[in-house]
């Protein structure tokens, strides 16, 4: 709480008026000389408390009455950052005054009134320590006057899309600023900052030319994803930086969406508040908050999810649609539409979507073109909110995904080896079949077609591979150890983004597994303890039974990739394990690292996962061949082959699609075919020219341009230009945009560009904006521990904070409601003493000798004649 | 004399005190006595018996039916009155409205107190009835035996004229103290504010009956006393000093006082009422004389 009218305070002086007049009254008492005393002694003892009740309640009344007189004169208002609330403050003052009339009414009373009187101090003390910490706080906040660097952030979140009262949050913030930089102070400098996903400064530094700043304002756009506010506030700090005035200030026009907020993570905070600490002057952050619609509705596509992380053109793919309602209705949108291309498939089985649901509906959808496609799925429904009820993203299903297979144990017969049945799994499609098939079945894929391209090599000819760079997957068959060299090569190939699955068989060696390690970590998830064999004495026998023995448990495939086992029927629990290993676990590692991502029907892992660098690695406990178990033979070992090598593979087909947050990088190196023609070449052409940026085509129709990033060396024939990335500009809006390649380069990258030879990708929109959950007063009060943190009330008090003015919500009219209840308070509670003192006023004492009965005799009398 | 002025010789010498019960005197007087004698109070008619005085036989009855029977007389004896004049300091409160002589300052309850037992006093010597003067405080501060003379009066009145009122009040102690002084079937009067416990003062009279007095209890009290008009914030200061000052603001207490005195008021007369003794509550708003002469006709009303 403060004072417009600080001064005006000085009026509580007054309240020793009522005091001052009591102790007169008391002092010029009428001296008494009494000898009826007794009688005064026995009606005091009865009286006494409420008489000095009834006098502490009218000087209580009485100073309280010209105290909120004196405060609503003073003009206090409460500021939303304030450190102590008015609610403790206002309480406080008002004890104080009250003990301190007590203890001048109970002057006769030494005890109580040293007991009241240092109350009072007490809590004079604390009060007046809360206003001038809240003074100080204020003047730190409001102190600064005249020139000034001014940040002022738009918040361009999605959210600041939703229409109220007939006009956007945005437009409503853009004309706030534009007026606030309008009559701006002169000497006021300006810088802008778009608070966005990738927050970014069209106005970089504080400048004095207003015409600059309203230029900025006026072209700014919402739908930038979600306000991250840390880094929006880093930036904001990082113009005032460059800025020359002293004085710096923060404000923030948005509707104080919760989301971007990221208030739990303490370590960016502390790091915005750092910045902020090395300006000339802590700059206090002022949020203008526009009102948030109260309810509303809104249907958004939060997710479209690709049932394979790999895709090409032999098999459709399912496409997981999401469709969330965050708004506060439920709503049923008509209908929802995948488009791909120019086919379009429509799902109307629509429900009632209630607020904080969501439903999935799925597509399936066969790629015929490996080209850079763009898949849009809309919700058709009339919301509040129109930006998420799109989601795109790009996708180019992979022309082929190289597996080599290393097989442990290379028998004589084709059956007998540990990577057969693997490789007819993933290339289940043979020359010989396919061409007794030709006829009958046009659709199927020949073995030129198909996606998954397995290459088995004996473990003794692993060493002397020229190199791994042709395969994005390597599956170690039953080996049972591999030479340093050819070790090391694997794992290098593992943390530069390649896929492994090593199953071990019988001849797998814990000796070597257990120890595999680069650069000191494990490449393993998980050692070998010893091999189990459940069902060994029926896997003598040729009647096992497969029921008694343990097999993979469907329920406990987990991993993403596995979900598939859950929801379809499989034939795993017909699976005879005969022979697996149970691994050991280090007891370094974390717990979560052990959460196997398939199990056995006894609990025992049966499969374990762990990332390396940049790729995956997959460790089965049991072989690929029938030797080990029946899996192989099994319709579902086919799936969860299929399912793993697309996983394990980095290069999905998902990699045009960017996340929108600071530092999302296309990496054009790794869009380029391993077997593109010159397209190494070309690279390095590209690298030579070292183009600064490259066009892009937004969503919007408009051009903007793209940084490059170059890495790697020229020199270096290998790895001419190995990452060159794209660095989309921050301004992007989420959706699908063009790059235009240059001519050079359009070759390289052919099998991804459209028709207009351009390459699409997509900047992914973050989910969440629909949920309009503001800041709560908590978070206020998180926020203020690391920046000095005010909410204006309106437009009025934001250009009063911008003339180094206070504002804030007065509360004189309260207390001056206050004030007059107190004042009728007052008025009735005399009329109530005097009308209890007038009480009896009539009583008389008889008190003469009577030559008639007494009255009360004479009633008894005549009652008891009566009764007669 | 100021204590008894030519007015007040007026009044008193128009009327006569006389006692309710039967008197143990030294004389021959106007008052009832316990003892049969020779008197014109006709008591009873009794069989002769061998020894008595022929002269007092009843010759009348003998003719009528020839029986002796003697006749007897009441004996009448003179009055042996004792005066208890309260003065302590709470008698010297006065009041705005206590009746003045003269347009005089108004009479204190004790000066008030004075006349009357001056005009007692002449009353009772004048109709040669003896007459003691006790007066107290917390303790007896002067005691005047019972005497007849003409001289008593001249001694009660300069002695009523030297007293003043001062030091607290003790009624129990006192009146045990005198009870037992005083020759029994006397009369007391008590004058007074009564402004004690009244348990122990009420039962410090019966001591009084005990002994066989008549008992006649003037109960002196200020208008101020009784009806406690409020007129501003008062600090109220004890006359006798036993009580702590008092700054109150009377309105905030006239009910309850009012309730108290009634009380104490009604507890006095019901009192006095169980022990036969004469309760005359006295204003000092009304006229000493007047009250003196109304009393004595009620008195005699009721006799």
């Amino acid at each position: 709480m403060a004072f417009f009218n600080f001064y005006m305070l000085l009026g509580t002086l007054a309240i020793s008026i009522p005091i001052v007049i009591h102790i007169l009254n008391r002092k010029s008492a009428k001296k008494v000389m009494w000898g009826a005393m007794r009688f005064l002694r026995d009606s005091l003892v009865t009286r006494q408390r409420k008489i000095l009740l009834e006098e502490i309640l009218l000087m209580c009344t009485r100073c309280l009455l010209l105290l909120l007189l004196v405060l609503a004169a003073a003009r206090p208002f409460i500021t939303p950052g304030s450190q102590i609330s008015w609610l403790v403050v206002l309480p406080l003052v008002l004890a104080a005054v009250a003990a301190l009339a007590s203890s001048f009414v109970l002057w006769a009373h030494p005890r109580w009134r040293r007991r009241l009187f240092v109350m009072a101090v007490f809590l004079l003390i604390g009060a007046g320590t809360a206003l001038i910490l809240e003074e100080r706080l204020q003047s730190r906040i409001f102190g600064a006057r005249g020139a000034r660097d001014i940040a002022l952030i738009m918040d361009a979140s999605d959210s600041m899309s939703v229409t109220v009262d007939g006009m956007t949050n945005f437009e409503r913030a853009v004309g706030e600023a534009e007026r606030l930089v309008e009559s701006a102070p002169l000497g006021s400098s300006f810088s802008l900052v778009v608070g966005g996903s990738i927050p970014y400064a069209p106005v970089s530094s504080p400048v004095n030319n207003r015409e600059e700043v309203l230029a900025a304002l006026r072209n700014l756009q919402p739908g930038k994803g979600s306000m991250r506010a840390p880094d929006t506030l880093a930036l904001a700090a990082y113009t005032l930086a460059r800025g020359n005035n002293p004085a710096k200030q923060i404000l923030i026009f948005g509707d104080g969406q919760r989301q971007g907020w990221n208030l739990q993570d303490q370590e960016a905070w502390r790091a915005v508040s750092g910045s902020l600490e090395q300006l000339s002057s802590l700059p206090p952050v002022i949020l203008r908050r526009l009102d948030l619609p109260g309810s509303f509705r809104n249907a958004a596509i939060s997710d479209i999810r690709f049932s394979r992380d790999s895709f090409g053109l032999d098999r459709p793919v399912s496409i997981q649609v999401t469709l969330s309602n965050p708004g506060t209705e439920s709503i049923t949108p008509s209908r929802v539409v995948l488009r791909v291309g120019d086919v379009s498939h429509e799902d109307d089985s629509m429900s009632q979507l209630s607020p904080g649901t969501e439903q999935t509906f799925s597509f399936e959808h066969h790629f015929q073109d490996l080209k850079a496609q763009v898949v849009e799925a809309e919700v058709e429904v009339e919301d509040d909110l129109n930006l998420d009820n799109l989601a795109s993203r790009v996708v180019n299903p992979v022309a082929r995904l190289d597996v080599l297979i290393v097989d442990g144990n290379p028998g004589t017969r084709f059956f007998d080896r540990a990577s057969a049945f693997a490789a007819l799994a993933l290339a289940p499609v043979s020359r010989t079949r396919r061409q007794a098939e030709s006829t009958s079945d046009a659709d199927a894929p020949s073995p030129d077609q198909t996606m998954i391209r397995p290459r088995i090599v004996n473990a003794a000819d692993f060493p002397q591979l020229p190199s791994l760079d042709a395969y994005s997957v390597v599956i170690l068959a039953d080996v049972s150890r591999l030479p340093t060299a050819a070790a090391d090569a694997l794992a290098r190939f593992v943390e530069t983004g390649g896929g492994l699955l090593v199953a071990h068989g019988r001849s797998s060696l814990p000796e070597f597994y257990n120890h595999w390690r680069i650069s000191g970590e494990n490449v393993l998830p998980a050692g070998l303890a010893h091999p189990v064999f459940p069902a060994a004495s029926e896997a003598d026998g040729d009647g096992a039974d497969p029921a008694v023995g343990v097999y993979p448990l469907s329920e406990s495939f987990v991993h993403p990739a596995l979900r598939i086992f859950q929801s379809e029927p499989v034939d795993l629990q017909q699976v005879l394990m005969r022979a697996y290993w149970k691994f050991e676990t280090e007891e370094n590692q974390k717990p979560s690292a052990h959460e196997p991502a398939a199990r056995l029907s006894n609990r025992d892992p049966l499969l374990l996962e762990r990332s390396l660098g940049e790729g995956r690695v997959l460790q089965l406990a049991c072989g690929l061949d029938p030797r080990d178990s029946t899996f192989s033979t099994t319709r579902s070992f086919v799936i969860l082959l299929h399912q793993l090598i697309p996983y394990l593979s980095a290069k999905g087909s998902e990699r045009l699609n960017l996340a929108h947050q600071p530092g999302t990088r296309l990496s054009l190196s790794e869009l380029i075919p391993a077997d593109a023609s010159n397209g190494r070449a070309r690279l390095a052409a590209l690298f030579e020219d070292k183009p600064d940026a490259l066009r892009i085509v937004t969503a919007e129709g408009e051009e903007s341009s793209g940084q490059l990033r170059y890495s790697g060396s020229p020199d270096n024939p290998d790895n001419p230009g190995d990452d060159v990335t794209l660095v989309p500009p921050p301004d992007l809006s989420p959706g699908v945009h063009l790059l235009d390649l240059p001519d050079a380069l359009q070759p390289a990258f052919s099998d991804l560009l459209n028709e207009n030879q351009h390459l699409p990708f997509a900047i992914m929109r973050e989910s969440g904006e629909g949920n309009l959950l503001p800041l709560s007063e908590q978070d206020s009060s998180q926020l203020r521990r690391h920046l000095l943190w005010q909410e204006a009330l309106n437009e009025e008090s934001l250009r009063q904070a911008l003339e180094g003015g206070r504002f804030g919500r007065e509360i004189w009219r309260p207390l001056a409601l206050a004030a007059w209840l107190l004042l009728i308070g007052e008025i009735a509670l005399c009329r109530w003493i005097a009308l209890r003192r007038r009480t009896g006023a009539e009583l008389k004492t008889e008190f003469q000798e009577r030559n008639q009965p007494k009255k009360s005799f004479l009633t008894h009398l005549e009652k008891m004649k009566a009764s007669r | 004399m100021r204590l008894l002025p030519p007015e007040a010789i007026r009044t008193v010498s128009r009327i006569e005190f006389l006692s309710r019960q039967p008197m143990v005197g030294t004389l021959t007087g106007r008052h009832r006595s316990p003892n049969k004698g020779f008197s014109s109070e006709f008591a009873q008619h009794r069989p002769y018996v061998r020894g008595d005085d022929l002269r007092q036989l009843d010759w009348k009855v003998f003719a009528r039916n020839n029986r002796y029977y003697v006749k007897e007389f009441t004996e009448e004896t003179n009055l042996r009155a004792t005066i208890l004049l309260d003065a302590s300091a709470s008698m010297a409160y006065a009041g705005e409205q206590a009746c003045r002589i003269d347009g005089g300052p108004p009479l204190s309850k004790f000066e008030y107190a004075q006349r009357l037992a001056a005009m007692l006093t002449y009353l009772f010597i004048n109709q040669q009835d003896a007459t003691a003067l006790v007066s107290f405080d917390e303790a007896v501060r002067t005691y005047l035996p019972a005497r007849s003379q003409a001289r008593q009066l001249r001694r009660i009145l300069q002695h009523l004229h030297e007293l003043e009122p001062g030091g607290e009040t003790d009624l129990s102690t006192i009146f045990h103290e005198i009870a037992e002084r005083i020759p029994k079937r006397g009369l007391v009067i008590v004058i007074s504010d009564l402004f004690d416990e009244p348990e122990e003062m009420l039962k410090a009279l019966h001591h009084f009956k005990y002994r066989s007095h008549e008992l006649v209890l003037f109960h002196l009290m200020a208008e101020e006393e009784i009806s406690f008009p409020t007129s501003g914030f008062s600090n109220f200061q004890d006359l006798e000093g036993e009580f702590p000052d008092m700054p109150i603001d009377p309105g905030s207490l006239r009910v309850q006082y009012v309730q108290q005195v009634t009380a104490f008021i009604d507890q006095v007369e019901k009192d006095c009422g169980r022990m036969k003794a004469e309760y005359v509550p006295i204003n000092t708003r009304s006229d000493v004389h007047q009250v003196l002469i109304e009393y004595m006709q009620r008195r005699h009303r009721r006799r």
